[in-house]
């Protein structure tokens, strides 16, 4: 029988460790970009930020309804899984704005050495001279993120998009994981 | 329960899905949906915003809408729009052994399938192009799909418990 057991200490453990995780792995990759020559490998090296925030972003839902699952070991509804997913995506995008703050007071000249890198790697693919607008976009964006209600604007964003989408793979974990109910319960 | 099914039309949790995947569609389509807009537009829209965590969106590796680029990149847009497609006819699959069997070893094929995609590609054995991309993530999206729609998936414990007979 499914039983509507708490969930928010997996979202909370998990959301933390899947942020955290991400957060360490762009930032590893950031400043490998930042001491590196200006390059096309540059680019790559973004594509990989990206592919790696991907993997474990979108699936901080299944990797929550698999700890909920370790703690309870009881039948889990797809609907809840989807809550549970949900929660998990809002809490990895919340955690993941308090580390962006934590690490600009670090270290706090890193969005503008990066921003600089990024910019050096298009002009020295020759990509400068048809972007120079995009390029004075980039800055205007990293300006915004700067301040509170940029900030606020960008977790509303990531939060929205990582809430739909961890919905449906919190889904997924439980068909992956979930103890499935008796066939009299099914019916 | 009828509404705890994704293999029905009459679940409301099916149509939830199937709602958020169509809406994740009409945004990854980006701006270029809705006009002609310049790049520096398409860097700023919230389209490419929302997906700028999830997604590299790298141009050259982005299919164009017109002369915009979508908001993500091709592989994704294979595995977005391919869920979506798949979602709207998932219901009419029938529910066979077959398929609760191998419905979640589908997902870890697909997954597999574009890690070496990725690795090839990067270690310069062969290089992938915008359809290929899309062609290799859309298995994930049809896979994830499929599974969702698979009523009581067999886990890969219950099958290495059972035999594979």
């Amino acid at each position: 029988m499914e039983q509507n057991n708490p969930f928010l200490s997996s979202a909370v453990i998990v959301g933390f460790i899947v942020s955290l995780l991400s957060t360490v792995v762009a930032l590893g990759i950031s400043y490998n970009i930042i001491g590196s020559e200006p390059s096309t490998s540059t680019m790559i090296m973004m594509s990989v930020v990206g592919l790696a925030s991907c993997l474990v972003g979108a699936f901080a839902g299944i990797f929550t309804v698999r700890h909920h699952v370790k703690m309870y070991n009881a039948p889990l509804k797809m609907g809840r899984g989807a809550v549970i997913g949900l929660t998990s995506g809002v809490i990895v995008a919340v955690f993941g704005t308090i580390f962006s703050l934590i690490w600009t007071l670090i270290d706090p000249s890193f969005s503008d050495r990066l921003l600089e890198t990024m910019v050096r790697s298009m002009e020295s693919i020759g990509q400068a001279g048809q972007m120079d607008e995009a390029i004075d976009q980039m800055y205007q964006q990293f300006e915004d993120q700067k301040t509170a209600l940029g900030q606020i604007k960008a977790l509303g964003i990531n939060a929205a998009i990582l809430g739909a989408l961890n919905a449906i793979t919190g889904i997924l974990g439980v068909k992956f994981f979930a103890p499935k109910p008796d066939d009299a319960d099914a019916l | 329960m009828q509404n705890e099914t994704l293999s029905s039309y009459s679940s409301s949790l099916y149509w939830m899905v199937l709602l958020i995947s169509a809406a994740v569609v009409v945004v990854i389509l980006g701006p270029g949906l809705y006009s002609n807009v310049s790049l520096a537009e398409w860097y700023m829209s919230w389209q490419k915003q929302m997906f700028d965590i999830l997604c590299h969106q790298q141009l050259d590796r982005t299919i164009h809408l017109g002369e915009v680029p979508m908001a993500v990149c091709s592989r994704c847009t294979g595995i977005y729009i391919m869920f979506f497609a798949n979602m709207l006819i998932v219901p009419l699959i029938p529910q066979t052994k077959w398929r609760n069997k191998w419905a979640i070893f589908l997902v870890f094929i697909a997954l597999s399938i574009n890690l070496v995609d990725f690795s090839v590609n990067a270690f310069d054995v062969w290089e992938n192009t915008l359809t290929s991309r899309f062609l290799v993530g859309s298995l994930i999206g049809i896979s994830a799909a499929h599974l969702l729609g698979t009523d009581r998936p067999q886990q890969p414990k219950e099958i290495f418990s059972h035999g594979t007979k």
